[in-house]
């Protein structure tokens, strides 16, 4: 499909003004990895280039949150990733003097890491972009029923992981 | 989400917290420019090999089709009747028990062939109509035979006709006899 110079423009300014919401919506798809957001990000954003004729005018941003949810779905069940769940949380990458937010963020990070894809992507949709279940299920390409149990499953997880983190005056 | 416990609402806020906006440089604009020219050129490629792959198909479809139904096979003979009309019509001739209609003869021929070759001369009287019985009752479609004048080829074809129907003719043989012996 050709896009002509004007859509290619209006291309142009959906990707400028909403970078930063899909990049970071894609750091938390993949569970913090920021070269792999990246590549989620772009990836996605190249699928929704050859049909943006079709979907500009209807909901642009739905469509590249669902391709990004099913391919990070999707590359997280690759296995060469080397994601698998441990007992501990990692240490991460962070020296030095690092401030509180970036401590937080690599916190829920790492705790987003530890769930299977489908949990991960149902949490982020659910808490993150705040929508309801229907679309939940509809961006996993799941039933309502499942998309709900990998929420509850991913929360229940995360507040074992996180509650020391969030609530440290316990 | 309006029955959010506190831990989901702090989850929810630690998420929105934790967006630092970062602006789309060129390098990003780059990239993605990138990405697009190089998925349209998988996009192409595919479809070539997709068009080639099926012109190719199309193609040994169209060579090997007209190779299929060009064998005709003649189709498997009809069943007989039990009891051929030809028997049944030589049967009657009360004389002619022992010769007995070239049906016997030609059976007899098939069973040894060096032992009867004395009996065929004695068929040609009622060959005529029995070699054309005997085709009719065949219904072997793959053998076109003339209307047998002569007595030779008529042999042959209700040899091969009757090698068939032996049962038919062991059980003409058997009702001859009584009427001979009455």
């Amino acid at each position: 499909m050709r896009i002509e110079q004007g859509q290619a423009g209006e291309f142009e300014e959906f990707v400028a003004a909403r970078w930063s919401v899909l990049l970071h919506l894609a750091r938390l798809l993949v569970g913090g990895d920021r070269h792999r957001a990246e590549d989620l990000a772009q990836e996605s954003l190249v699928k929704l280039w050859f049909v943006w004729p079709k979907v500009s005018q209807d909901a642009p941003e739905a469509y590249v949150r669902k391709v990004m949810v099913r391919a990070a779905a999707r590359s997280g069940r690759r296995r060469w990733w080397g994601e698998r769940p441990v007992e501990r949380l990692p240490e991460g990458a962070i020296t030095g003097d690092v401030s509180a937010d970036v401590a937080e963020r690599s916190r829920l990070e790492a705790a987003l890491a530890q769930l299977s894809p489908n949990q991960r992507a149902a949490v982020v949709l659910r808490y993150y972009q705040d929508l309801p279940e229907g679309q939940v299920a509809e961006a996993l390409g799941c039933p309502v029923g499942t998309a709900r149990s990998h929420a509850s499953r991913g929360v229940a997880r995360l507040r074992q992981i996180l509650t020391d983190a969030i609530e440290p005056t316990r | 989400m309006d029955q959010m416990d506190p831990f989901e609402r702090q989850l929810a806020r630690l998420m929105r917290d934790t967006h630092e906006p970062v602006p789309f440089e060129p390098r990003h604009r780059e990239r993605l420019h990138e990405g697009v020219r190089v998925r349209r050129r998988t996009r192409m490629v595919r479809r070539t090999v997709g068009s080639a792959l099926a012109v190719v198909g199309v193609g040994i479809g169209l060579l090997l089709l007209p190779a299929g139904p060009t064998r005709v096979q003649p189709a498997e003979p009809h069943p007989r009747p039990a009891t051929s009309p030809t028997s049944t019509d030589s049967a009657p001739t009360p004389g002619e028990t022992p010769t007995a209609p070239p049906t016997s003869s030609a059976t007899t021929s098939l069973a040894n062939p060096g032992a009867t070759t004395s009996d065929t001369p004695t068929a040609p009287a009622t060959t005529g109509s029995s070699a054309t019985a005997t085709s009719t009752t065949g219904g072997n479609t793959g053998v076109t035979t003339p209307p047998a004048t002569s007595s030779t080829p008529s042999d042959t074809t209700t040899a091969e006709n009757l090698s068939q129907s032996t049962p038919s003719s062991i059980t003409s043989s058997l009702t001859v006899s009584p009427g001979s012996g009455s």
